[in-house]
């Protein structure tokens, strides 16, 4: 039994910019994760979403 | 001669929906058409889940049956292996997570080693009271284990369960790898669980497969190390990124490409049943 991809949404604390990361880059991207890609400024927890095919409320991060 | 390399499809799961992706397979009739097209594609070994009617994950041995039942009746030339879930809903009881085995008698069913926070949001529950009495069913019944491995725990407790009597050798396991909670997917990770599976559980066969980013590592991984593979949407709704899978199908052929270009083949149903030791 699995199911992948979970995401964690975040609002930027500093440019308001919404943006998503998949759980599984954890291990991969270690401080770096949870971090605005436009200011890197630590994002603000907001939800946990299940991949929704076409949602363009949060734009992922995986780099 | 090549080395075979099985190709497991998992083709539905308990948790992806057609919101997820429109192509996942959700009823009878549409999950035993999608097993046909994988099996044509090279996977020897369909790992099944059954949904209720609202496409919630279900242990409906009803379910089950009618699949198998439209498989026989329409394809009668398709000999893929039936690995049965026994973690289709985490809401099941004891009795409704082995009554398809002892009704269907499929020739292999997953095994849970272990518990654990399932995404973050659930209990994911195998006490060790229904993994003894699994294990010994599933020995009773000719259900060959698979063994799902979600972190290296799991692997010491299959050998705990071999020790006593619960599960017999050769072992085989699926070690399920970039699962919210479990061992994150990585070649290292990979290397360190069946370096694992190795010094505990010896002669023991092994697949994998990763969720999400880890999907390709794995599967490439898998193929270099020598151990066998599982695709499909039950673990993975994107083909790539960004990109919807089109179809279980798709996946099975990109893993057969893989195997090929590696320099091995992907195992028929038959090589399977031998490397598996399915010899009832």
């Amino acid at each position: 039994m699995s199911w992948g991809l979970c995401y964690l949404c975040y609002t930027c604390a500093g440019c308001r910019k919404k943006f998503k990361y998949a759980i599984d880059m954890i291990a991969e991207l270690g401080d770096d994760f949870g971090k605005c890609p436009v200011c890197g400024m630590p994002g603000i927890p907001e939800s946990e979403i299940a991949i929704i095919s076409g949602d363009p409320t949060y734009e992922e991060v995986d780099t | 001669m090549a080395r075979k390399t099985i190709i497991t499809v998992a083709t539905t799961g308990a948790w992806p929906k057609k919101e997820n992706n429109p192509n996942v397979p959700m009823t009878p009739a549409e999950i035993c058409e999608d097993v046909y097209e994988c099996w044509k594609a090279g996977a020897a070994i369909a790992h099944l889940h059954m949904r209720d009617d609202d496409g919630n994950g279900t242990m409906d041995k009803e379910k089950f049956a009618q699949t198998v039942g439209l498989l026989r009746s329409r394809h009668p030339d398709c000999d893929i292996i039936l690995n049965m879930t026994t973690s289709g809903d985490l809401y099941a009881t004891d009795e409704t997570r082995q009554a398809h085995l002892r009704e269907l008698r499929p020739e292999m069913g997953s095994y849970d080693c272990g518990s654990m926070n399932w995404m973050h949001s659930a209990l994911f529950l195998n006490p060790p009271q229904f993994l003894e009495e699994l294990g010994r069913n599933m020995q009773e019944w000719g259900v060959k284990p698979e063994i799902e491995a979600f972190d290296p725990g799991m692997i010491a407790n299959a050998a705990y369960y071999l020790k006593k009597g619960v599960l017999k050798a050769p072992l085989h396991f699926q070690f399920c790898m970039g699962c919210a909670n479990g061992i994150p997917g990585s070649m290292k990770n990979l290397i360190f669980m069946k370096e694992t599976m190795e010094s505990m559980c010896p002669s023991s066969t092994w697949s994998c497969f990763g969720v999400g980013h880890s999907a390709m590592e794995i599967l490439y991984g898998a193929v270099a190390l020598g151990g066998h593979v599982r695709v499909g949407m039950e673990d993975n709704v994107l083909y790539s990124k960004g990109i919807l899978a089109g179809s279980n199908r798709q996946f099975v052929e990109r893993a057969a490409r893989v195997i090929r270009e590696y320099g091995s083949e992907a195992a028929t149903p038959a090589e399977a049943r031998e490397i598996l030791s399915l010899n009832r």
